[in-house]
């Protein structure tokens, strides 16, 4: 019969004699291939920019790069983000806030600044093994960027192995934990799950509602939020109406609204990001949920409202590290935003301002220890305080935490312009209080 | 082979990559025990990868023991699991036992997930160290792969050569050829007196642990796993790597593995859309060669030594 | 926990239980009669979703959306299956599968490339746009509408496969391909056809679920996977197994949503193992 020969044919060569050294061939072929060395920046999605600077610098003007100084050639900087998959709009932001801070930079020790960007896929495996290849083929000198806890995480494990310092730009509750992946080389540049909510949850309660419902996907980041509002809410002698939590990668939540219908609450905290948010927000309004209850997200953000219609965003707020709307009230973040959209014609987002800030602080420390010493900058990073884009922040010094102001948006009636989804309802100040203390996260010895 | 592998990470730029392909390579391998040999599709095959790396790294990260030790708690782990899972799974063929392989590696999956305290859940396992390999009384040679990567690389390829020689062993020898025949005709071998079903769950188990050395190895590389490493995504690109290759050879897969991984390296370098390429490479195999790219080259090679094909 | 939130839930389980049985006719057809696992079904119902968008973008119409949907599609399942699967036939039974393995990654990374990664928003009509409201039942109309729909495809394709000439052929094929193929039917036809039937069936199912579960590259997946469940536990090749499991898949999963939300997923898919496991051929499925 014709098709038991067909797979015969397949498989009768597992019989047969085959040279060896045809198998080598083909892989030394495959090795050939290879080109010298990698591109500069992966992906080929942005060029990174010129070291010397022609743009305005936030406080101090840019310094022309000279041959003089320790070292030889630029310093460089490994970015490892989600370029590719659900949150490339994210990691682009992340990226270009990097270029500006470098282009506005221009040189650190007398040495110009290069970006190295490269694409983690959103899968930490990957993002582990291209920053292991940063540290070994480029080696690098500092290691930032993230755009998902898993992936952060995975940087700084290597980053701590090859003594690296790393400025981890996206929100986890586990990189500034003396129990879990703290580090003297780790340094978390943006807010956590904790922190965020400590910092909003007054507000909510008082201008909202006390009966609360959280609804989370079924993973770390969803996990670190409810035991932070559950934490709060418990210190009040208040408790949570409900909470429940969809398995990871549910996009279709029609079979979880009804029972935060049915339980009335006053606040509903939907803790999801990008496509789930916009997502949700359609479907509660579908069934009615955004009239019932008010709808809050810890953390919103201008990607994630372009892919939304304006009429689900309506009177839904959320918590950002930033929104281009704060520059009508702050003047550092008129700064940015009139200097990124000058750059880049767009409105900088949530991504841009992390790493706009973590590199400029970077940038300081290093010119403040003299060095590009592990150990120096990192002493120089301790206590840092600044204010680059988004509000008054510090460096924690025990825990390298970096603590931040949040503000509040409120999604408006209508789009005022390109990406004017939102408006600022208020800034809650950064303040250490709000972030887990020192001996909590068991780095007391550190002060 | 053992002598260009060797020779292999002198010439790769990206050391990490060279040793990727070796890991990666012995676990096509040992998924094309199932596919090639017994003619089993799984689609959970990275069950036993990601459990041969979660059992070495705990291991590691509790008890510090010679990491010799740690790999075989890790394989322990994967082949005692293919066992179970294998007993169910093979109660069916063809696509039920495909669907039964997933439902199973997705139970895992969630088992682990959830069980985030001791795994880390979708944070990863992080905080995995990697001591120096001891050879008692003589030497002490630090063999972790950020600052050491020509020990690494030459370590995982001691290990991986010695899985191929095993695998080599096991399907020329008469359990192979049973193995084989099982394939052509599950019938036929039972008429003539096989107990297939136990058969068919060796096979299994043995494609379990090697794949949970491949799993034990990488779990070595970056002192992190991530959940990912027993999902869904993982257990495809392994079908991938063996079709790619060529099922039909016992080589293929891993020059499947190779062409993927430099496919996803350097594609993935100036296109966000590797994957359509792969995709499409994928099925112009299965059109036009289904004996796997490596598999068409042999065809080739010998139709040309042996003149005319029989 | 009161009844109306019972009662709803069991609604929108069974809605979305009918997506569900949607899909798994279409890939219980195509293996029924051509012996093939069609992985990239999950991207045809993706399509469908991105083609509604498209045609709504340049009509404004949702209905006529509904309606060009399904035969585009259904075009491209015709391209496919000409092109793509009919050089498989004769060979090993994974060949399709794998096939169709691959194809999903390339129609997916397309419409990557094509519309960018992000998904697209798309709204109900708004005539839909609101709920029905009884008592203190609170049910949005488009769902019912989604559910009233995928009834009447149900129905109507049934009374396709019972009352034609056609129909008769492919109930036929699917039992005996050879003995039809003696009988002198162009069956390389009736496969096509067949085909291109399940494909438009996915796609539609792709636009009728768009305003709720959005549009987005990676939608095909998730669904794919319980479209699976649902044909393995109600029976491959089986006609009402696959309504049933549907139903019965959706309605479990709306459940568990509502006693044990984070297990939703993996109950769906230890329900297919115990099938599996108890009895292989599914719940109506004759013997496999």
């Amino acid at each position: 019969m014709p098709r038991l020969a067909e797979k015969e044919s397949v498989y009768t060569m597992m019989r047969s004699n085959v040279p060896r050294w045809l198998a080598a061939s083909v892989c030394l072929g495959l090795a050939a291939c290879q080109p010298a060395a990698p591109p500069p920046s992966g992906g080929g999605l942005a060029p990174t920019s010129a070291p010397a600077a022609v743009a305005p610098a936030a406080t101090t003007p840019p310094k022309p790069a000279t041959t003089t100084g320790n070292g030889s050639g630029p310093i460089k900087i490994g970015l490892v983000t989600g370029l590719s998959g659900a949150y490339a709009g994210l990691a682009q932001g992340q990226q270009r806030g990097g270029e500006l801070a470098i282009q506005e930079i221009g040189a650190v020790l007398g040495r110009p600044l290069q970006l190295i960007a490269r694409d983690d896929k959103l899968d930490p495996n990957e993002a582990a093994k291209q920053t292991q290849e940063l540290v070994q083929t480029e080696q690098v000198d500092v290691l930032t960027g993230c755009v998902s806890a898993a992936t952060t995480l995975a940087v700084n494990e290597v980053a701590k192995r090859a003594k690296v310092l790393y400025l981890g730009t996206c929100q986890t509750n586990a990189l500034n934990d003396g129990a879990k992946d703290w580090s003297d080389y780790s340094f978390h540049m943006a807010l956590t799950p904790w922190m965020n909510n400590q910092m909003v949850l007054p507000w909510i309660t008082q201008t909202l509602g006390k009966k609360i419902y959280i609804f989370a996907a079924d993973y770390a980041w969803g996990s670190d939020n409810i035991a932070s509002i559950t934490a709060w809410l418990t210190k009040q002698g208040l408790a949570p109406l409900g909470q429940s939590k969809a398995p990871l990668g549910t996009k279709d939540f029609t079979t979880f609204i009804p029972q935060i219908r049915a339980a009335a609450p006053d606040v509903t905290i939907v803790v999801n990001a990008g496509d789930d948010q916009a997502n949700f927000l359609k479907q509660a309004a579908q069934f009615g949920l955004s009239k019932e209850t008010k709808l809050y997200s810890p953390v919103v953000d201008v990607p994630f409202d372009k892919q939304n219609v304006q009429q689900n965003i309506v009177d839904h707020y959320g918590g950002a590290n930033f929104y281009f709307q704060i520059a009508d009230q702050l003047p550092s973040a008129k700064k940015f935003v009139d200097a990124y959209q000058k750059k880049f014609n767009e409105m900088p987002a949530a991504y841009g301002s992390y790493q706009y800030d973590a590199l400029k602080v970077w940038a300081a420390a290093v010119e403040k220890a003299g060095s590009l010493d592990p150990a120096k900058v990192e002493a120089a990073l301790e206590g840092m305080t600044f204010d680059y884009s988004s509000g008054q922040s510090v460096i924690r010094k025990c825990d390298h935490q970096m603590i931040h102001p949040v503000h509040i948006m409120k999604g408006r009636a209508e789009t005022q312009g390109d990406s004017g989804f939102r408006d600022l309802v208020i800034s809650i100040a950064a303040d250490e209080k709000y972030e887990r203390t020192c001996a909590e996260l068991g780095l007391g010895n550190r002060g | 082979m053992a002598v260009v592998l060797a020779l292999l990470i002198l010439v790769v730029p990206e050391k990490t990559l060279a040793t990727q392909l070796l890991v990666f390579g012995l676990f096509a391998m040992s998924f094309n025990i199932l596919l090639g040999y017994a003619g089993l599709l799984s689609f959970g095959h990275s069950t036993f990868f990601g459990l041969g790396a979660y059992g070495t790294a705990l291991v590691l990260k509790w008890w510090h023991p010679h990491v010799l030790l740690a790999i075989t708690a890790g394989v322990v782990l994967a082949g005692a699991t293919a066992l179970v899972i294998g007993w169910f799974c093979l109660r069916r063929r063809r696509v039920y036992f495909s669907m039964l392989t997933l439902a199973f590696n997705q139970m895992v999956f969630f088992i682990l997930f959830q069980a985030s305290n001791v795994t880390g859940g979708d944070d990863g396992l992080r905080g995995i160290p990697l001591p120096d390999f001891e050879i008692p009384f003589v030497a002490s040679i630090p063999i972790e792969g950020i600052h050491n990567p020509f020990s690494f690389y030459y370590f995982v390829l001691i290990i991986v050569l010695i899985c191929l020689l095993g695998i080599e062993r096991l399907l020329s020898s008469p359990f192979g050829s049973v193995l084989e025949a099982i394939r052509e005709s599950e019938e036929r071998a039972r008429a003539v007196g096989y107990n297939t079903n136990q058969i068919l769950l060796l096979a299994f188990v043995f494609s379990g642990l090697f794949a949970g050395v491949a799993g034990s190895l990488y779990a070595l590389f970056f002192g992190f796993i991530g959940l990912e490493t027993l999902g869904w995504v993982t257990a495809g690109v392994v079908v991938m790597m063996a079709i790619l290759g060529g099922v039909g050879t016992f080589v293929g897969p891993f020059v499947g593995a190779a062409i993927y991984l430099v496919l996803q390296e350097y594609v993935s370098k100036y296109t966000d859309s590797w994957q359509l390429y792969a995709g499409a490479i994928f099925m112009a195999c299965v059109l036009f060669f289904p004996q796997g790219v490596w598999g068409s080259v042999v065809r080739m090679i010998e139709s040309r030594s042996t003149g005319a094909r029989g | 926990m009161n009844t109306t939130l019972i009662v709803t839930q069991i609604l929108t389980g069974v809605v979305g239980g009918l997506v569900y049985v949607l899909l798994a006719l279409g890939l219980t057809l195509i293996f029924g009669l051509m012996r093939v696992v069609n992985f990239a079904h999950g991207a045809f119902y993706m399509l469908g979703a991105y083609t509604a968008v498209v045609v709504v973008g340049l009509t404004g119409s949702f209905w006529i959306a509904l309606v060009v949907v399904p035969i585009v599609v259904g075009a491209g399942g015709l391209a496919v299956e000409r092109g793509l699967i009919r050089p498989l036939y004769g060979r090993s039974d994974y060949d399709p599968l794998l096939l169709t393995f691959g194809l999903s990654f390339v129609l997916v990374e397309l419409v990557k490339v094509v519309f960018g990664k992000l998904g697209k928003p798309f709204s109900a009509p708004p005539v839909l746009a609101d709920a029905l409201v009884l008592g203190s039942l609170y049910f949005p109309k488009y769902l019912a509408f989604m559910g009233l729909a995928a009834i009447v495809v149900v129905v109507a394709l049934w009374l396709f496969l019972q009352r034609t000439d056609l129909g008769l052929t492919i109930r036929a094929g699917t039992q005996d391909s050879i003995m039809v193929r003696a009988l002198g039917v162009d069956f390389d036809r009736t496969r096509a056809i067949v085909f291109a039937l399940g494909i438009a069936l996915g796609g539609l199912a792709g636009a009728l679920n768009a305003p709720f579960a959005g549009v987005n590259p990676d939608m095909g997946l998730q669904i794919l996977i319980f479209a699976f469940v649902t044909v393995v536990v109600g029976g491959l090749g089986s006609y009402w197994g696959a309504v049933a499991g549907g139903l019965l898949i959706g309605v479990v999963y709306s459940l568990t949503s509502l006693f044990f939300p984070q297990f939703a997923q993996v109950a769906v898919f230890s329900l297919m193992a115990l099938v599996l496991l108890v009895r292989p051929t599914g719940l109506l499925g004759s013997g496999g």
